[in-house]
């Protein structure tokens, strides 16, 4: 999977719990949660959505690491290379 | 004059029948446009049914405890106001032809002299119930309740180090969130001080069972308040199972009527990025809501209580959020 290919997964992951952001522009940049307003239990539901799809497990202390769709897609393409 | 019928009305699409619990109204009183006539009690929650128009109330048909059917008259008043004139589109009349609702009762709330279809639409919104509902409840509230407030900044830092640690071990499906907490604090605090797990209407009744309603915000803005019941018997782990699955069947639209009902205490949580601080107008017959802002700087969090006067006071108030600062401090104690 490249980068994009992961961008579209995660945002279809995103739309299973916010559907209005399909004709909505995501700032790649941009914190997620504040963006979609996303409260911890939405949270929480998209990364165990994004945790299956892509086989992995993310763990909370890096959250902090993973606040912008880029820095997500990033993060899952380093976990699946390794 | 016109002798006329008050039938009762519908308060949302899927609302049969009503039980009436309490009449504000006699035979002979006078009713100006808007005034309360009755208390009914829906498979949701108790609401507020209002005068139409003005009118001299001549017989109450029904008596309190009164079980009825969405439509049926239940009390014949005497009127000058004269029917009102509406013209209705070609679509909106097929709307109102194939929709269960008690239109004509509706369509007073619509002020305009051609009623078109989109107008029948949006009567028959989910939404425009929602909120109508939430609308009339806290209105209620806050003209019968005589709320009294009180603040406590607690410390979260230990119970995010404690949660921190426990989710190390656990798969993402398992990850405890601090609302769980909250809601374990509330219910063990109320065994120790009853008196906010009550209902007042004339009197005060303590509750046997606890139910903590969760206020919860749906992406459409209108609100929903699924309910948590005797937690003080759960484990977190339990705990956070039901409060996700409680609030996505709430995002679906799929709650039961027992995941909305016997709430006795209600919890409005900002979230981590919300506003300092929040004081909710508490849902009758309830008496207490409790409010949590965002976190702030080290971890500092407030607390509010917004309690019924009529049922308790400022001391006892202060108690109730005290223990619960003290089991949020010492997070352990939560775990039993």
């Amino acid at each position: 999977m490249n980068l994009k290919e992961i961008e579209t997964n995660i945002i279809m992951s995103l739309e299973k719990i916010a559907p209005e952001i399909s004709n909505q522009k995501i700032n790649l940049d941009q914190n997620l949660r504040n963006q979609i307003d996303l409260d911890s239990i939405d949270y929480l539901r998209f990364l165990t959505d994004v945790s299956k799809k892509f086989n992995v497990q993310i763990s909370e202390k890096d959250y902090q690491k993973i606040q912008t769709l880029n820095n997500l897609s990033n993060y899952l393409l380093e976990l699946k290379s390794t | 004059m016109n002798i006329k019928n008050y039938k009762l009305p519908t308060l949302g699409s899927d609302m049969e029948h009503a039980i009436i619990t309490k009449w504000f109204i006699k035979n002979g009183d006078f009713l100006k446009k808007g005034d309360p006539i009755a208390e009914v009690e829906t498979e949701k929650q108790n609401i507020e049914i209002n005068a139409w128009e003005e009118g001299k109330v001549n017989k109450i048909l029904y008596n309190k405890g009164s079980d009825i059917k969405v439509g049926t008259p239940i009390f014949e008043y005497e009127t000058t106001a004269e029917d009102k004139d509406v013209k209705y589109s070609p679509r909106a009349k097929k709307l109102i032809k194939d929709s269960k609702l008690d239109t004509k009762n509706l369509i007073e709330k619509i002020e305009k002299e051609t009623i078109s279809g989109d107008d029948i639409l949006e009567l028959d919104n989910p939404k425009y119930h929602a909120q109508n509902f939430i609308a009339k409840l806290v209105e209620r509230s806050k003209r019968e309740i005589p709320h009294f407030y009180i603040e406590k900044e607690i410390n979260h830092q230990n119970l995010i180090n404690w949660i921190y640690k426990k989710n190390e071990t656990l798969s993402i499906e398992e990850r405890i969130l601090p609302i769980a907490y909250y809601i374990k604090a509330i219910a063990l605090s109320l065994g120790k001080y009853p008196i906010f797990n009550s209902s007042y209407s004339n009197e005060i009744q303590l509750k046997d069972h606890i139910g903590v309603a969760i206020i919860t915000s749906l992406r459409n803005g209108s609100i929903i308040a699924p309910v948590i019941h005797s937690p003080q018997t759960k484990s977190i782990e339990t705990l956070m199972k039901e409060i996700k699955a409680l609030i996505l069947k709430g995002r679906e639209g799929v709650l039961k009527r027992e995941d909305l009902t016997n709430a006795t205490i209600s919890l409005t949580n900002l979230g981590e990025d919300g506003a300092d601080k929040v004081y909710g107008i508490i849902y009758p017959p309830q008496t207490t809501i409790i409010g949590i802002g965002g976190t702030r700087i080290n971890q500092q969090c407030c607390w509010t209580l917004s309690v019924d006067h009529r049922v308790s006071n400022g001391l006892a108030a202060s108690k109730f959020i005290n223990y619960i600062n003290t089991l949020i401090i010492n997070p352990e104690q939560l775990e039993a």
